[in-house]
């Protein structure tokens, strides 16, 4: 019985190249080139890849804060039809944005400086026009408890409050208008690890009080082991493996997904970091290789990836954990190590 | 470890900042050593003075920091030169910066010049300290572009630095470090802006490199996983002040030290079982105090969760020997104290 809070098919977005006196369309950096996945009502998932993947591409995309070049983005919002939110008109859209929000990852850069706490928590409730002057005021002060920070605090300016306490403010914006689905992005990057914890348990008890969904974008891959329900792994602009989170890092089928848990270094000094033979940058999304576009880099390829684009299948499941699907040629044949081995 | 050779011995180190909002007292008496060809790790969070601490070695703390009290002692040609009593324009200061000591920095494009070839940059390291001729200079940079795993390294030493990708740029920055082959390589977050692939390559890279050339590298971050992976001894730095050091091994697998122990469990962790799979973590209460207010007693008493009232938030405590390789500065392990 699950139930779906997002279905997004076929996510594209191209940034067009354009050269020269007329500029001319030369070509296009595929930030997103053909994402597909569903988000069910109350999960969070993870979106993990290095810088350039095009994670954030695809979290923005989701609300439209950046317009998509093509596919679709259903959205289901509790009780009624889905509709799609790359169609929809500016009106729709608009009521649709008190549905979807996003924590930033920068608390120094998504907050206006020259407005109070009270005003910044303020601002979606008077843009949407809810409730009377009092009873906003009243609201931001509940959202300020709920994310832990005293109410006396309102007529602050963030530049008086720590990091911590800032994404805290960030996180109250947030909710002010009952969101179904978060986007974080890279939420909890910017903070001392102290800090971190506290912030990521204030993520995890808000999901439980408000029934949140989350698309939770980082690229630390402890914190989303710690949190996410479902992860997915993006390299170059598409999806390469996507499972339930202990289903992926116990036992990855992708290369890149083994390689990329064989890179962290754990705060454990019985581990030898052994990283795989993972040579070369990651490839610029202007210059896509052919086939799957992780072969250049990969230990397993052969001449299939590099001819043939993999297609996403999925895995046959040991056990009942969930879907496991991976777009790689030699997943079956392939024994890859996750992050106990 | 303690038969092997000092080369750095800090000692009682001060740095004060007289701002017009106030006094900030960054570096509060760091006690710190080096020997040689070890990796020593200096961890802690913002604002703890980590930075600070390895500025202050090459003399390049921003204004208006100075350093008050204490020395720095650096075991150079065969003897110690206090490197805090130098002059700031003087010739031994300069053969340090740079040539005896070399640092990396966090952000590779802020720290490159934007208007001269890497190539050039990394050879301008050499003929500031070296009587060398322009293409020796060059042919040497080359080499060192090539060593730090730059690929068709001729040829990249044409390029300029926004040509290059973040790794390309740090593996630059590392050449231009090493040129010299420098006692000392301090690596300040020098892998923290580069993604876990990349950061990995940099790190047995600069594991790599420490054995060929025999230095000993001071590694400044907040990552832990970091710290555990590339040095064999951790300082724990907290306000200004060392609260612990140990070997790597006793640090992660028994601190001593409240905060580090704190710190530590703070970090979520890969888990065998689902039982601590989207549970709540431990964490350390409240923020870190803003830098002009001056605690009274242990700067770490108002959030630790082991203070003894009446003692912690009044006596400063001193850094207490466990044995030869572990300090730590609390209360706890003073003798007829209680520990826990």
């Amino acid at each position: 019985m699950t139930d779906t809070i997002l279905d997004v098919q076929d996510l594209r977005k191209y940034f067009p190249v354009k050269k020269g006196f007329f500029r001319r369309h030369v070509g296009d950096v595929k930030a997103v080139d053909g994402v597909s996945f569903t988000v069910d009502r109350g999960e969070t998932l993870g979106l993990v890849g290095e810088s350039g993947c095009g994670k954030t591409t695809t979290g923005r995309s989701v609300l439209r804060a950046i317009e998509p070049t093509s596919g679709s983005i259903r959205f289901f919002e509790n009780g009624k039809d889905p509709v799609d939110v790359t169609q929809l008109t500016k009106a729709g859209m608009r009521h649709l944005r008190q549905k979807m929000q996003m924590i930033f990852q920068d608390p120094y850069a998504s907050l206006n400086p020259r407005m109070t706490v009270e005003e910044i928590v303020k601002e979606p409730l008077f843009c949407f026009g809810v409730g009377t002057a009092r009873e906003r005021r009243e609201r931001v002060g509940e959202l300020l408890q709920v994310v832990g920070l005293d109410p006396k605090y309102m007529s602050r300016y963030p530049h008086t409050f720590s990091g911590g306490q800032r994404q805290r403010i960030g996180i109250a914006r947030a909710l002010a208008l009952h969101p179904d689905l978060i986007v974080a992005d890279e939420a909890v990057s910017a903070l001392d690890v102290s800090v971190q914890a506290q912030v990521l348990n204030l993520i995890l008890e808000l999901q439980n009080q408000f029934h949140l969904t989350y698309i939770f974008i980082a690229h630390d891959i402890g914190v989303v082991d710690h949190i996410c329900d479902r992860v997915a792994v993006m390299y170059i602009g598409k999806m390469v493996e996507v499972a339930g989170t202990k289903s992926l890092f116990r036992s990855p089928k992708h290369p890149y997904t083994e390689a990329l848990l064989s890179a962290v270094p754990r705060p454990n000094p019985h581990y030898e970091l052994k990283r795989m033979v993972l040579e070369g940058e990651v490839v610029d999304p202007a210059h896509r290789p052919s086939g799957c576009a992780f072969h250049p880099r990969c230990r397993y390829a052969d001449g299939l990836c590099a001819a043939e684009t993999p297609a996403m299948e999925t895995v046959p499941q040991e056990d009942s954990r969930g879907s496991h699907a991976v777009a790689c040629h030699h997943f079956k044949e392939l024994q890859l190590k996750g992050v106990f081995r | 470890m303690s038969d092997r050779n000092r080369i750095l011995e800090i000692s009682d180190l001060k740095v004060e900042f007289n701002t017009k909002e106030g006094l900030v007292k960054a570096l509060q008496g760091v006690d710190l050593e080096l020997y040689e060809q070890e990796t020593l790790g200096l961890v802690g969070e913002s604002g703890c003075g980590k930075s600070m601490t390895a500025r202050a070695m090459l003399r390049i703390i921003p204004e208006p920091g100075e350093i008050t009290a204490g020395s720095i002692m650096f075991f150079v040609n065969g003897q110690w030169t206090d490197i805090t009593k130098l002059h700031i324009d003087s010739e031994e200061l300069r053969a340090i910066r740079g040539q005896r000591i070399g640092m990396i920095f966090q952000e590779p494009m802020t720290s490159l010049s934007p208007v001269h070839t890497v190539g050039s940059q990394v050879a301008e390291a050499l003929t500031l300290h070296q009587t060398v001729d322009r293409k020796t200079a060059n042919n040497r940079a080359v080499e060192m572009l090539s060593l730090v795993g730059i690929p068709d390294a001729k040829s990249r030493a044409n390029s300029y630095p926004f040509e290059m990708s973040g790794g390309m740029r740090q593996r630059v920055m590392i050449a231009m470090a090493l040129t010299c082959s420098p006692n000392i390589l301090i690596a300040d977050e020098a892998t923290t802006a580069l993604d876990v692939t990349i950061q990995a390559q940099i790190l047995e890279l600069l594991q790599r490199l420490q054995n060929d050339m025999k230095m000993a590298i001071i590694a400044v971050t907040h990552n832990l996983g970091v710290v555990a992976a590339i040095s064999q001894r951790v300082s724990v730095m907290y306000l200004g002040k060392i609260v612990e050091e140990a070997s790597t091994v006793d640090i992660f697998d028994d601190p001593k030290h409240p905060y580090t122990e704190a710190l530590l469990l703070s970090v979520p962790q890969f888990s065998e079982t689902e039982e601590h799979h989207r549970r709540p973590l431990q964490t350390i209460e409240g923020d870190i105090p803003d830098p002009y207010t001056q605690l009274p007693g242990c700067p770490f008493h108002p959030r630790c969760t082991k203070r003894i009232d009446g003692h912690c938030d009044r006596v400063v405590p001193e850094m207490i020997v466990l044995h030869d390789t572990r300090k730590v500065r609390c209360h706890l392990y003073q003798q007829g104290g209680t520990t826990t």
